[in-house]
């Protein structure tokens, strides 16, 4: 004999309510919901992925001042782990903080070919929601320690083998910016990721990132 | 619209028939994750693209039935599912009706639907509806008590008894508990 377990809820499954449920007084925009799914279901190659934005509980915020990148210039800080960025336009230095790989694993993991996002404090199974275009959000509750008023929003994106994450935070009514990413086997690549790109545009269409020229940046990305 | 009509439609991969399920059924789901997500409506909406995308992603595996059913249970394990990854648990009251050995195989299990409509008329409208806002919603009790100006204990004796009439409905109608 085989074990079973019934639960209610799940018996609930074969359930329709069509006498509580709120269906009429709902606003919902079933149009633009509806071209968005037929947008995704139509491109090709591909099953659709969604960028999501989620609350979790941890911040992992490295903060600084970032302006448009026309290049990223690398130095390794005088406590032997951390890089500092910086990033010269058109005669204004702007200071971007790189977090050590160590402090990586407090916002995403890579094990055994899997990603996982561990921000939370928790570990989320995140590989298949992201790619190389593909970036997943986060927005962090927790404000950083040493910072008031934050928002802070994770953007994650790769491959197990070539992954990072970029933290956006507000603080004192400005945006900044710090980033890690890992890589099996050297890289030297300086350019932004596709992911990191869509991420950024993602949170602008969202009215996030205000302030931050985000044009700017793409200009001068190497990635055009 | 039935599934008679529109399953095969979809399994062909007919977008238009993606649409119609849409247009018939895009307010039900956006309705139910709303209820259960409290209303943030940027993640019911996030979530209800998911469900039709997740339909049209296996329309292959899809059964003709009852669809509305269907897509409300996705919509509901979407829901739950996004509530757990926020650490956000679902508190529901006695939700395990039996655990054990199955004598029966799965397919010889009686038309489980219909026996649960059955066991749900049998509640008072109130009883019922407490029902719902609990298990199908999950509602925490204190919730659903507050929101239908309910005593708390009567709430949680009213749902022992739905768990009663439901576990006794579903033995008569043949389903093996």
């Amino acid at each position: 004999m085989e074990s079973k377990t019934v639960k209610i809820s799940e018996l609930l499954d074969d359930y329709t309510d069509n006498e509580f449920c709120i269906e009429g007084e709902t606003e919902v925009q079933n149009e633009e919901i509806k071209d968005i799914v037929l947008k995704n279901v139509k491109k090709r190659g591909k099953p659709a992925k969604k960028i999501i934005i989620a609350a979790v509980a941890a911040a992992a915020a490295l903060t600084a001042v970032m302006g448009a990148a026309a290049q990223r210039i690398i130095f390794t800080g005088l406590d032997g782990t951390d890089h500092g960025y910086y990033i010269d336009v058109n005669g204004n230095e702007y200071k971007y903080h790189h977090s050590s790989n160590t402090n990586m694993e407090a916002v995403v993991l890579e094990e055994n070919g899997r990603l996982y996002l561990t921000a939370d404090g928790g570990k989320t199974d995140i590989t298949d929601l992201i790619d190389e275009e593909t970036p997943y959000i986060y927005k962090c509750h927790d404000q950083p320690a040493d910072v008031d008023n934050a928002e802070n929003y994770i953007v994650i994106g790769g491959t197990p083998n070539e992954y990072g994450y970029d933290s956006y935070t507000l603080f004192d009514g400005e945006w900044g910016m710090s980033y890690a990413v890992r890589t099996i086997g050297p890289n030297d690549r300086l350019e932004m990721y596709d992911w990191e790109i869509n991420g950024m545009k993602q949170l602008q269409s969202e009215g996030r990132l205000v302030g931050l020229d985000i044009e700017q940046i793409m200009e001068f990305s190497v990635n055009r | 619209m039935g599934g008679r009509e529109i399953v095969p439609r979809l399994k062909r991969g007919d977008i238009k028939a993606l649409e119609q399920l849409m247009d018939s059924y895009g307010r039900y789901v956006y309705s139910v994750l709303a209820r259960i997500l409290r209303g943030r409506s940027c993640d019911c909406e996030e979530l209800t693209q998911d469900v039709f995308v997740a339909v049209w992603n296996n329309r292959s595996e899809l059964r003709e039935g009852n669809l509305k059913a269907y897509l409300g249970a996705i919509a509901r394990n979407r829901a739950f599912n996004f509530l757990r990854s926020a650490k956000e648990e679902l508190p529901l009251e006695e939700d395990l009706l039996f655990s054990g050995e199955d004598p029966m195989e799965a397919a010889e299990q009686a038309d489980t639907a219909a026996l649960l409509n059955e066991a749900l008329q049998q509640l008072e409208p109130k009883q019922r509806e407490l029902f719902v806002r609990h298990y199908y919603y999950g509602e925490t009790v204190k919730e659903a008590a507050e929101e239908m100006k309910l005593n708390f204990s009567t709430a949680k004796t009213w749902l022992s008894r739905g768990r009663e009439k439901l576990k006794e409905t579903l033995e008569k109608g043949g389903y093996s508990l």
